[in-house]
């Protein structure tokens, strides 16, 4: 069928019609405000885009028309192909609100919010023939948005963690709108927004001076105080109230709007350190020794009592509350600012003894001596810290030392020079004691020997003679004995007797075997066993016990059978103390030789040791009056001891006390 | 004993030459005696074949020549080696004894307190 001009007419008119709206279509989308294109439904190739699509695509024209939708925004194809797809499908129109996308923009990819909607466009068979876009770029909006959350999230979460109360009055009604939070700080539980019941809570000493806050705020606009609150069970809790006022057009003000923050236990904290501080203040006016504060890095005498400003030989108004250095500036370049350095930087503690430092005395210079101690007093802050100053004015105690300490090398320096001319003397008298008693051997040995060849030259002398030459025999035997002794005695004081291990057990069986005869002649009994070894000099000790048993056999009683007993024990350090001159750690013995012979008087017991003493007559008993000296001088220079005790016919007792161990 | 004929006692001290020829009179009666005051001349004459004695007493402490050297001198002589010497000392050190000896002295007397002890003793050694 062929068609009529009227149906051509009609079919171009339609076509023109088409053409028109299709154009009108075109100005609209190009026009709008509002980002739009179309797409073909067919091939999702772009066929009008506008400007405002272009810029919030950020992609230029030729990127955009008459390319495949999802060549150009691939980076948003993985999640809005398939909705895309669905609109062709199924002709319904796809929203997307203020969605996040990552979007290439300029060659860079930025995060834009986006509102969009994939709208069909049909025919009129209900075919989708083409997709439009509707978008709008909402980046700014949101981002704005989120700020606004993020600062009411914050400004929730600071109010929530400083557990601030916030509460709100409406200053024409006077009604209090208050949160939980507040409530509970205030202690106050009704559901009232009476103002009075919460003000009625506040302490009555503290109401005059939050009512001057409140006066004040009206002409500021800021709220502040403290006060304490008396909770319901007699409690008193401190809170700090902070608010601000708002206004209307007319600059009236409106509202109120507070925080409360309950600051008890920083008060309480506060207070114990305020009590602390005054604590130690209290103590620094009022001790004994001089104390001072520096305060910080420049060391600002903050506090210094009265002995501490007189050790320093200033005033008060000189030193207080100035750096230390400037009030004192005579300490400085005596190590002392090192020290303090050292123990702020630090915070360990300094202690001097005896420091001398140089101070001030009447417009002098004068050296001090001072024990002190620096200790650091943290507050809390970190940044900075004070010292504790306590300091003793040692000076004349150190003075008295010192001329003690001088006296004392003097002493000791004449005590030494004495020592060494008493030393000198003395070997000068042993020495003499030597020479004179062995010179004298020879003379005495010569008259002896004499007299025996003058006895045998006379063969018969009568009666005057024989008894003359007897006294001189006599004599010159005494002499002999005398010298022999002396000799003995004076041996002694030399210094080249040395210490080995002496068995004491032998020495006494090798005294005793000498003794044979004279033990035998006078039936007397010998009883000995148990000596030590010790520390001796085996000459000496050979002497020492032949002269106590030759002593004992010799002073016997004509009527009793002669009992001599040698017995030893050890002695410790202390027991042996009260016996001995000098104090010693070492161990020793105590060796008796007992015997029942005539005994002594007991107030002769010490004088029996003294050299030439002698208690008998010389014809009642032989002996020079050396021996038991020399047995005293043997046991002190073994650095022990001997004594005797005794009673008239009932025997003596010589007690030995021998170091073990010689040091 | 009887076996010494000749004897020479080296001594300065004159008392102690006259008691120990006292003493020794009252021991043998037939030994001949000389007596020395000076070791050094006393070694001369020894050298010089003066004196032969067949024992010799010897005093240790004499200004000049003492006993010690005397004694280590004849001990050097070949012919004057073989010489008994017994020292004659007032000194009766245990270490001067035990010396001596060493350097061969054929006994020690130390000179006694009584001329009986004298007498006692040098019968031991004639």
């Amino acid at each position: 069928m062929k068609k009529s001009s009227a149906d051509i007419t009609e079919e171009v008119r339609a076509l023109q019609q088409a053409r028109e709206s299709e154009l009108d279509l075109r100005n609209i989308v190009l026009q709008a405000p509002i980002g739009i294109c179309i797409l073909d439904a067919a091939t999702l190739v772009t066929e009008i885009v506008n400007d405002s699509f272009i810029g919030v695509a950020g992609k230029p024209y030729e990127a955009i028309a008459g390319k495949f939708y999802w060549d150009t925004f691939a980076e948003a194809r993985p999640y809005y192909e398939s909705a895309l797809n669905q609109v062709v499908e199924e002709g319904i129109t796809y929203y997307a609100n203020e969605v996040e996308l990552a979007l290439i923009r300029h060659g860079r990819e930025e995060i834009v919010y986006v509102t969009f909607v994939y709208a069909p466009l049909k025919d009129a068979a209900g075919k989708v023939k083409k997709v439009a876009i509707w978008v709008l770029e909402n980046t700014m909006q949101v981002i704005a948005r989120r700020r606004v959350e993020e600062a009411e999230r914050k400004a929730r979460l600071a109010i929530d963690s400083a557990k601030l109360g916030v509460y709100e009055i409406v200053l024409a009604t006077d009604t209090m709108t208050t949160d939980a939070r507040f409530k509970e700080i205030w202690g106050v539980d009704s559901a009232s927004h009476s103002r009075r019941e919460y003000q009625q809570a506040i302490h009555p000493d503290d109401l005059p001076h939050r009512a001057a806050a409140h006066e004040l705020s009206l002409r500021s606009g800021h709220l502040n105080y403290q006060a304490r609150l008396r909770w319901k069970d007699g409690s008193i809790r401190w809170v700090r109230v902070t608010g601000a006022l708002t206004y209307d057009d007319q600059r009236n003000p409106v509202k109120l709007i507070g925080v409360a923050q309950d600051i008890t236990d920083a008060v309480v904290a506060q207070e114990k350190i305020e009590e602390s501080e005054k604590s130690i203040r209290t103590m620094i006016l009022q001790a004994p020794v001089a104390m001072c504060i520096f305060r910080g890095p420049s060391y600002i005498v903050d506090i210094a009592n009265h002995k501490m400003i007189e050790l320093w030989g200033k005033e008060p108004w000189e030193v207080l509350g100035k750096p230390i250095f400037e009030g004192l500036p005579e300490a400085k370049n005596q190590g002392l600012e090192a020290l303090l350095q050292h123990v702020f930087t630090t915070g360990e503690t300094f202690k001097a003894d005896e420091r001398p430092v140089k101070l001030p005395r009447n417009g002098k210079m004068e050296t001090v001596y001072v024990n002190f101690v620096y200790e650091a007093l943290d507050r809390g802050d970190e940044s900075t810290r004070d010292i504790l100053a306590v300091t003793i004015d040692v000076t004349s105690q150190v003075m008295a030392r010192q001329k003690i300490e001088e006296v004392v090398a003097e002493r000791t320096k004449a005590l030494e020079e004495a020592n060494v001319s008493l030393k000198r003397s003395n070997g000068e008298l042993a020495q003499f004691a030597y020479i004179a008693s062995h010179d004298l051997q020879e003379p005495i040995r010569k008259i002896s020997t004499y007299l025996q060849l003058l006895e045998k030259s006379i063969p018969h002398p009568d009666e005057k003679q024989a008894g003359y030459v007897d006294k001189i025999t006599t004599a010159s035997k005494r002499m002999r004995a005398l010298i022999r002794d002396i000799l003995a005695f004076s041996e002694l004081s030399k210094e080249n007797n040395a210490f080995e291990k002496v068995d004491l057990q032998k020495i006494a069986e090798a005294v005793l075997s000498d003794f044979d005869l004279l033990i035998e002649q006078g039936g007397a009994e010998v009883d000995c066993s148990g000596l030590p070894v010790v520390d001796a000099i085996p000459l000496q000790m050979t002497q020492l016990f032949s002269n106590l048993i030759s002593n004992a056999l010799k002073f016997t009683r004509n009527d009793v059978k002669p009992l001599i007993t040698i017995r030893a024990e050890p002695l410790t350090a202390e027991a042996a103390g009260p016996y001995l001159p000098v104090k010693s750690t070492t161990d020793y013995y105590r060796i008796t030789f007992s015997d029942n012979g005539i005994g002594f008087q007991p107030e002769q017991a010490e004088q029996i040791f003294n050299i030439f003493q002698r208690l008998h007559d010389k014809t009642e008993f032989s002996g020079t009056g050396i021996g038991l000296a020399l047995c005293k001088k043997i046991a002190q220079s073994h650095h022990g001891e001997i004594f005797a005790s005794g009673r008239p016919g009932h025997g003596a007792v010589f007690t030995l006390i021998l170091p073990v161990q010689q040091g | 004993m009887g076996a010494f004929r000749n004897i020479l006692l080296i001594d300065d001290d004159e008392d102690d030459q006259e008691i120990f020829l006292a003493a020794l009179r009252h021991v043998s009666a037939s030994v001949s005696v000389i007596a020395e005051r000076n070791a050094g001349v006393a070694l001369d004459k020894l050298a010089a074949r003066l004196l032969a004695p067949d024992l010799i007493f010897l005093d240790l402490n004499m200004p000049g020549m003492n006993g010690q050297q005397f004694l280590s001198a004849i001990k050097k002589g070949i012919e004057l080696k073989d010489i008994p010497v017994i020292i004659y000392s007032t000194s009766s050190q245990s270490s001067m004894i035990i010396h001596t000896k060493e350097m061969g002295a054929a006994g020690y007397i130390t000179k006694p307190d009584t001329v009986d002890d004298l007498i006692e003793i040098l019968s031991t050694y004639l």
